[in-house]
Parts: C-alpha cells; sequence; structure tokens
C-alpha cells in the first residue's frame, strides 16, 4: 500500500512537470509576444470596429472610386466608393470570427476524436484513423473547396467546409499524445485505482494534451483564417458586399493597373492576421518545448 | 521491406475506397434534386418536367442510392469517370490533358522552393541564434503568412503590369512559368526551410557527428557524408507530400495565372456544377496524392536502411 | 623509464549552462606513457569522458579548455582547428561511448571504415572498402558484413567496429571511453581482451576510460582515480589496488562485488558548486576537521603513486581504529586486507 502511494506521490509530481507553458521563456521571445499584442489589436478592431472605421463600409459613392489613399481614405476606396479601410476594419470580424468558429469547432471535436481513438484502441482506433487517413487524401483545400462549392456561398458554408476538413489535425496530434502518456506512470498508477476511462481521461490526459492542442489551433487559426479568405477570392465564400478580405481582394483584380491599393491593402491585412497567430503559435510552441513538425502548407 | 510495402499498399487501397465513398456522397451537398441540377446544367433553363425524367433514368439517379454507388464504382474500376454534363466530353481526357501543365508547374515550383529552402535551412542550422539565423526565420514565418494569391496577385502587379518582365497569364513558354513557380516556390520554401534548419540541428547534435569529427574529417565532409543524408530524409518526405500537394492542382494559383491545369479545371467545373468533372477532378487529384505520399513512404524505406531491413513492425 | 606519449598539464575544463558554470575538469594533470595502459576511473558524471573528448578538442561549443595537452611535443589546445584535424584518427584513435549512437546509422559499417582510408589516405573506393573489410576481420567480424547496417548488428558487434574505426589508421594513442558498458561479462572480457591486444600489437598506448575498476584493475598498467572533476589518486595498477591511498578509491574497491559490495555513500557531488576543502569529504570516513576547509593537494608521498588526501595509508588505519564508524554498515563477504572495517 505504502508502495502504492509513494507511486502515486511520484506520479503527480510527474504529472505536474509535464511540459508546461513556461512564461519566462515565453515572454524573453519577443516574435510570440509581438503576436500576441498583434492579435489584441485585430481583437480591438473587430469589437470596436464602428468606432474605428472612419466611414460607413458599405456606402457606396459612384462619384469616389478607386481614390488612392488619401486623409479622408486611408486606404483609398475601391471600385463602387466605399472606403477600403473601414471596410478592412470590419472584415476583423468576419476573418476572426471563422477563424475562432472553425478551429473551436474543430479542436474540441478534433480533440474527443483523438481521445476516443488513442484511450480505447483496437478496432475503433482503427477505424478512426482510417477516417482521418480519408479525410487526408485530399489535399490542399480541394475538399473544403467542393463541400462550400456545392453548399452555395455564404458564412455558414465556409464555416461548415472548414470544420469538416480541419478536424483531422487534432484526432491525430491527441491521439499520438494519448498513447504515449498511456504508457507512463501517472496514468497506470490512476488506472490501478480508479476503474473510470472517463475520469482518467478528464483528470489525468486531456490535462496533457491540452498545450500541444493549444499551440495547434493558434497556428490553426492562421490556416483556417487564409483558407476563408481563399475561398472567398475564388468566389466560394463570403461574397460581395460583405467585407471579406479575400472578395475584396477579387473585386479588386480587374483593376491591379490602374489601381492596385484595392488588392493591396486586404492583402496586408490578412497577412498582418495570419502573421500574428503564426507568430504566437510558434512561442507557444517554443516555450512549450515541442517540435517542428505542425505546419501546413496554407493555400 | 517486403512486409511493409504490403502494409502500406492495404492502407492506400482503404483509404483510396473511402475516397470514392466520400466524393460520392459530396454531390448529396448540394441543395435541390440532382437530377434537376443536372439537367440545369446540360439543357439551361427552359426544361420542362419530362426531360429531368428522362434524365433521371437515363442516369440510373431513380435507383436507390447505394446501388447508385456501386454502379459509379464499378465504373471507376473500368478506369470511366462519365461524361462531362456541360462539355459531354469524357472526363478522364479532359483530366489527362490537364495534368501535364499542372505536373510541369509542380515540378518547377518544387524547385524553385528547394533552391531557396535547401541553403537557407542549412545555413541558418550552422549559424544558428546568429543574427542570419533569426533573419531567415523571420521571413520564413513572414513566408507562411503570406496568402499565395496575394502574393501571385503583387509579382502580377510587379513584373507583369508594371515591369512588363514576365506574362501575367497563359501557359506556352518558360516565360510563363516564372511567376506562378515563383509565387508557389517561395510560400513552399517558407515551411521547408524551417523544417530543414530544425532537422540539420537534431543531427548535429548527435553523438556520430562528434565521432565523425574524431575521425579527422574537416567540417564539409561531416556535414555532407555524415549530416546530410539523415537531415535531408525529413526534408524530403515533406517534399514529397508538397508535390502531391501540387499535383492536386495548386487551385488557386493557377486559377490567378489561367494556368490550364487540373485546379482551375476543377474550380471552373465547381461554377459550372459539372458533377461528374467535379467528382472525376477530386477523385483524381485524391488518388493521386494518396499515390504519391505512397511513394514518398517506399523512397523514405530505400533511402533508410533502418526501414530497409524490416525492422518496421 | 619510458617518456611519456601524452602529457596533460593543469588542464581546466568548464562548460557554460543555464544552471551555471560546469566546472568539469579542475586542475587536471597526468601522462600516458609510451607503450603503455592508463586506466581512467571513477563514476558516472565526474568528469572522465570530458576529459577524453578534451584531448581531441571533441567537447561542445560551449565548454572552455585551459591548461596543456601536449601530444609527441604538441600542445594540441594552441593548435588551429585545421591543424588539430590531423591528430583526429591518425595520431589518436577515440571510441566514444555508446557505439549505438556513435556510428551513423544510415552509412553501412564498412563504408564508415572506408571512408577513413579514403579521406586520410588518398585510397581509391576498391582498395579502401578491401581495407575495411581486412579491419573489420581484425576485430572479429566476417568482411562479408561489410554493407550491414548499424542495426543489424549487436550491441558487441557494434563495440568491435568501433575498435576497428578506432584503429582503423594505426594510431600512436587510442582513447577507449566506456568500451564494455552495457555489454555482459562474457562480451566485456572478450572486447577488452582484443582492443589490449590490438594495442599492444600495435605497440600504441591507451588511455582506458571506465567505472569498471575490475577491468581497469586487471588491464591497465597504471590507474588514475578521478572524483568531481579532479584526479584524487594516480599509481600502479598492482598498487592502486591493492593498497589504495585515497578514501575513494577504497570505497570504490569496497563496493565491488566480491570486496563487499558496499556502495559509496551518498549522492556523487554537484560540479556546479562543488563541496569545499577536499571535494570527497562529505561521504569520507575519515574526515576530520581541515578536510572541510583545506583543499588537498596532489602529493606523492612514495614516488610512483600520488594521491589527494591529507591521510597516509597508515595514519588511515589508526584513525579508523580509534574513531566510531561514520558509515558502518552490514558488510557481506570480508577479506583479510580491509579487517579494519568490520
Amino acid at each position: 500500500m505504502t508502495d502504492m502511494i509513494e507511486k502515486i506521490k511520484i506520479a503527480k509530481k510527474e504529472c505536474l512537470a509535464e511540459k508546461r507553458l513556461n512564461i519566462g521563456k515565453f515572454g524573453k521571445n519577443w516574435l510570440a509576444v509581438s503576436g500576441l499584442l498583434l492579435i489584441a489589436v485585430l481583437c480591438v478592431f473587430a469589437l470596436f470596429a464602428p468606432k474605428i472605421a472612419p466611414n460607413d463600409p458599405f456606402a457606396q459613392r459612384l462619384e469616389n472610386r478607386l481614390l488612392s489613399p488619401s486623409s479622408e481614405y486611408p486606404f483609398g476606396t475601391d471600385e463602387l466608393g466605399r472606403c477600403i479601410f473601414s471596410r478592412v476594419i470590419y472584415g476583423t470580424r468576419i476573418s476572426l470570427g471563422i477563424g475562432i468558429l472553425v478551429v473551436a469547432a474543430t479542436s474540441v471535436t478534433g480533440t474527443a476524436i483523438g481521445l476516443l481513438s488513442g484511450y480505447r484502441g483496437g478496432l475503433l482506433d482503427e477505424a478512426i484513423m482510417r477516417g482521418v487517413d480519408i479525410v487526408m487524401a485530399f489535399p490542399n483545400i480541394i475538399l473544403a473547396l467542393v463541400i462550400a462549392g456545392l453548399l452555395g456561398p455564404g458564412f455558414s458554408s465556409v464555416v461548415l467546409a472548414l470544420s469538416l476538413t480541419h478536424w483531422p489535425a487534432y484526432a491525430r496530434l491527441v491521439r499520438g499524445q494519448v498513447l504515449s502518456l498511456r504508457k507512463r506512470a501517472f496514468v497506470e498508477a490512476a488506472r490501478a485505482l480508479r476503474p473510470s476511462s472517463f475520469y482518467i481521461m478528464r483528470k489525468h490526459i486531456l490535462p496533457n494534451c491540452i498545450q500541444p492542442v493549444i499551440v495547434l489551433g493558434t497556428l490553426e487559426i492562421a490556416h483556417v483564417i487564409i483558407f476563408a479568405s481563399a475561398l472567398s477570392f475564388l468566389g466560394l465564400g463570403i461574397q460581395p458586399p460583405v467585407p471579406e478580405w479575400g472578395s475584396m481582394l477579387k473585386s479588386g483584380v480587374p483593376y491591379l493597373r490602374t489601381a492596385p491599393h484595392v488588392t493591396f491593402f486586404p492583402g496586408l491585412m490578412i497577412i498582418f492576421t495570419v502573421f500574428a497567430f503564426n507568430f504566437a503559435g510558434d512561442g507557444l510552441r517554443e516555450s512549450s518545448g515541442q517540435p517542428v513538425s505542425q505546419e501546413v502548407l496554407a493555400g | 521491406m517486403w512486409k511493409y510495402i504490403a502494409k502500406r499498399l492495404a492502407m492506400v487501397s482503404i483509404v483510396i475506397t473511402g475516397v470514392t465513398f466520400v466524393v460520392f456522397s459530396a454531390m448529396y451537398l448540394a441543395p435541390g434534386d440532382p437530377a434537376e441540377v443536372i439537367a440545369l446544367a446540360r439543357y439551361g433553363d427552359d426544361l420542362s418536367v419530362s426531360q429531368i425524367e428522362t434524365l433521371r433514368e437515363a442516369e440510373g439517379l431513380d435507383a436507390p442510392v447505394h446501388v447508385q454507388y456501386l454502379i459509379w464504382l464499378g465504373h471507376l474500376l473500368r478506369l470511366d469517370l462519365g461524361k462531362s454534363l456541360v462539355t459531354s466530353e469524357d472526363v478522364l481526357t479532359e483530366i489527362l490533358q490537364k495534368l501535364p501543365a499542372t505536373a510541369e508547374l509542380a515540378v518547377a515550383s518544387l524547385l524553385v522552393s528547394l533552391m531557396i529552402a535547401l541553403p537557407a535551412g542549412v545555413l541558418s542550422a550552422l549559424r544558428k541564434n546568429t543574427l542570419l539565423d533569426s533573419g531567415c526565420m523571420f521571413v520564413s514565418l513572414l513566408g507562411v503568412s503570406i496568402p499565395n494569391f496575394w502574393l501571385g496577385l503583387l509579382l502580377i502587379w510587379l513584373f507583369a503590369l508594371t515591369l512588363q518582365m514576365f506574362p501575367s497569364f497563359g501557359y506556352g513558354s518558360l516565360k510563363h512559368f516564372v511567376l506562378p513557380a515563383f509565387t508557389l516556390g517561395t510560400s513552399m520554401a517558407a515551411v521547408t526551410a524551417r523544417l530543414t534548419r530544425a532537422s540539420l540541428i537534431e543531427v548535429m547534435g548527435q553523438e556520430y557527428i562528434v565521432a565523425a569529427r574524431a575521425r579527422g574529417f574537416d567540417e564539409g565532409t561531416v556535414l555532407i557524408r555524415h549530416a546530410m543524408k539523415n537531415a535531408l530524409l525529413p526534408v524530403l518526405t515533406f517534399a514529397g507530400m508538397q508535390f502531391g500537394y501540387l499535383l492536386g492542382g495548386a487551385v488557386i494559383v493557377e486559377t490567378i495565372f489561367s494556368w490550364p491545369g487540373i485546379g482551375k479545371l476543377l474550380v471552373d467545373s465547381i461554377f459550372a456544377m459539372d458533377f461528374s468533372m467535379i467528382q472525376g477532378c477530386v477523385l483524381f487529384i485524391a488518388v493521386l496524392f494518396s499515390l504519391s505520399n505512397l511513394a514518398v513512404d517506399l523512397l523514405y524505406a530505400v533511402l533508410d536502411p533502418r526501414i530497409r531491413y524490416d525492422r518496421h513492425d | 623509464m619510458s617518456s611519456a606519449l601524452l602529457s596533460i598539464e593543469d588542464l581546466n575544463v568548464s562548460f557554460k549552462t543555464s544552471k551555471g558554470i560546469v566546472k568539469a575538469n579542475e586542475g587536471i594533470s597526468l601522462e600516458v606513457r609510451d607503450g603503455e595502459i592508463l586506466g581512467l576511473i571513477g563514476e558516472t558524471g565526474c568528469g572522465k569522458t570530458t576529459l577524453g573528448k578534451a584531448v581531441l578538442r571533441l567537447l561542445s561549443e560551449n565548454a572552455k579548455l585551459d591548461g596543456k595537452i601536449v601530444y609527441r611535443g604538441t600542445n594540441l589546445l594552441s593548435l588551429p582547428e585545421k591543424e588539430m584535424r590531423r591528430f583526429r584518427g591518425k595520431e589518436i584513435g577515440i571510441m566514444l561511448q555508446n557505439p549505438s549512437a556513435c556510428i551513423n546509422p544510415v552509412l553501412s559499417t564498412g563504408r564508415q571504415i572506408a571512408e577513413i582510408y579514403r579521406y586520410h589516405e588518398g585510397m581509391g573506393k576498391k582498395e579502401a572498402e578491401k581495407k575495411a573489410g581486412d579491419m573489420l576481420e581484425l576485430v572479429g567480424i566476417s568482411s562479408l558484413r561489410k554493407n550491414d547496417y548499424p542495426h543489424q548488428f549487436s550491441g558487441g558487434m557494434l563495440q568491435r567496429v568501433m575498435v576497428a574505426i578506432g584503429l582503423a589508421l594505426r594510431p600512436g594513442l587510442l582513447i577507449a571511453d566506456e568500451p564494455t558498458k552495457g555489454l555482459d561479462q562474457d562480451m566485456k572480457v572478450q572486447i577488452a581482451e582484443l582492443i589490449v591486444g590490438l594495442v599492444r600489437k600495435e605497440n600504441a598506448s591507451m588511455l582506458l576510460i571506465t567505472h569498471d575498476l575490475d577491468l581497469a584493475g586487471s588491464l591497465a598498467d597504471r590507474l588514475a582515480v578521478m572524483y568531481a572533476g579532479e584526479i584524487v589518486e594516480i599509481g600502479k595498477a598492482e598498487a592502486v589496488i591493492s593498497k589504495p591511498k585515497h578514501p575513494y578509491t577504497l570505497d570504490l574497491l569496497h563496493s565491488l562485488p566480491g570486496k563487499g559490495l558496499r556502495t559509496v555513500l551518498g549522492q556523487p557531488p554537484s560540479l556546479v558548486s562543488p563541496p569545499s576543502g577536499c571535494r570527497y569529504h562529505p561521504r569520507c570516513s575519515f574526515r576530520f576537521d581541515a578536510c572541510s576547509r583545506v583543499h588537498p593537494p596532489l602529493l606523492g608521498p612514495d614516488g610512483e603513486g600520488f594521491t589527494r588526501c591529507f591521510l597516509s595509508e597508515k595514519e588511515r588505519r589508526k584513525e579508523t581504529l580509534e574513531q566510531p564508524l561514520l558509515n558502518a554498515q552490514p558488510v557481506i563477504g570480508c577479506e583479510k586486507e580491509e579487517i579494519w572495517h568490520c
């Protein structure tokens, strides 16, 4: 019995000493910190868009079309005379919204599936992993493209298309974590005492998986935002007149020669946002000591 | 080794079967009656109810869904992907016609990417934690964050419209390759460079590198003969996977540059609601991607003796 | 007395780490003479591997070395890196610890030996491969296996490959770091005899780094005992084994099976902040006041052997008889020699 208690004590220590976020290291990583600051700025844009935007993002003034940046229109105007700056600011709401919604949905379902798969093992695991393989057999945004295209354009079909195609990364990650954790002393010790596997998963395995999931989630917000704007750019996502960055870019293409600012600024905003999440995610990854492996090519 | 190959082949065939199922059922996502949609695509707006019903029977759409799936699968096994609903061209022929353009672009962008990524990654790893390293990694993180449709448009604006050095769209001459290949190549290079760096740093920290130095080899020999092969294995896998991605049609870049490849074909058929063409393209892309990943795995096995000799369970 | 082939003079090695400066080697002075086998013993983490690597300047970039390492009249520490390379492998061969980590997993063993010949002796591919085959035969592996990869070999075989690599260029000195670690008793003896046989045949010298006192005692001509980054005792092998002068050596001997199997008490000291005075004093059964304050020098009371302890052997006997034992423990199997411990 004392042996058991001792084992649990050791296990508890081990559990606590897992790769937790190292705040000090994160603080020193200036890229990551600047990433977080940029995210904060974006959140301010999204929340206070009406206060920040100097003009109505939907107001068309054809006499002012394709104006170059000026004090009234900091980023100029588009082909319908709308203020690009205001539209870009409002666009933060759409892109962050899609990013957060999709990542929330996929990280939760993906994690649950991964936990189940890794902990149960056997035939269920095999079936789930083949399912993951099947979804991952569609390269790039092909599957999302087809789903969004068939569902018809719109906010919800973009979210659905991206959610349906982005969960496997989490499932794979979490399953891998579970498999390595399952053999560890503290889980063994817990199993000896508590028969409920739900309890073990919730209390012992989940907390140790959460950090890599957070890192992946942060990086995934970046990917999802790029993908969403790519869908809109192709005309399969958010449609005008909604101020989505991708569709704004698309509408600027015909005027690329005469008014490049129409395409330039929305793109810059995408880069800014994606950059922020990539930096924060990369910083999180480094301060939690995970290897560079969760990188996906976007577009 | 043979066991490993057999296992991988079995997995790929399971996955491809699953893929066919996904592709087939995806068509039911479209709102409305498939027969109606198809009729709409084929005959235009003025169609009668009897036309739809005839089409439903002709296309076998009146059968239960699982029967339809099995019939479709049967056609697939005979490499029959059906005919385009819009142009009535044979789907597979159409896709195969587009394949060379996509493949050429894939090769060109992969070359661009490796030419940038390998030197940058190796240099960063050898000079790790210096200004050069941080600079390279900053640029690469920036590269990962740039959506390639924006980069493509920027390049068009700068090199095609302003400087008029390269054509902004189309396919044909070597010059046409420059902008699309560069757009795709740079975004891949960013990730590849990071991976190369991480991998080489890990290998250079291994004891066999110290052991190689202990044999009196100069740093160049140590790097090239002892570190590179190990360090490049993961990079190779990654590059192979990216090649698969590209073969699947660099949808966006092909669209921007009007590149007559599979990606553009897919996007065009989505807009035309050309069901059989969409199915054909997606299936073709997924199968090609799975097979190229399989090829990468097998190549890895050939290059890494630890897998080559049946250590794999 | 034969002359020194390698002499290390007042060598200090420290590493800058996040936990502070690790002083892995401090004031090390020793020499390996022509044709002799010097055993370097000590527990894990005492700095003996660092010393072996320091000779060939193979330590990581955060290592700081000062002192002198003179090989055949050349101070290796003052050589530019390019010159240094001539000594690695060719003049001094080294077998690093843990062959499975030291042999490149993706190159065939034969190729790894052959490339040494191609690089250093400019041989053609065929010739080098033939020599590599010969070398494998020499260490007891069939040359038919030269195309096999490291993971296809057993631990003992890999150690043989390490011997072949270490001796490929017939160096004057071989540094062997734990060549028998992780092998079973039978294999240990075989490998040890193989290495010593080859070294003796070549008339080369060897620095044998090991924690295995038994092995070192039976193979080496002289023994150096290291503790917490310092040499605490050097002497002729028989003398050190039969009449240890330092309490640490004594405790090590007692920890051998058949000689008491009594472990050395306490934990190995930290090399970041080593104990004051004599580094062994916290674990020493013979300590007295001065030990915790004054750092003992390496003294040579009888010419050949040196020790870093204030007590001579005689005094120590007296001391323990008069004082209660600090680490009196039940002792299994006592021999006549160590009667004072019972």
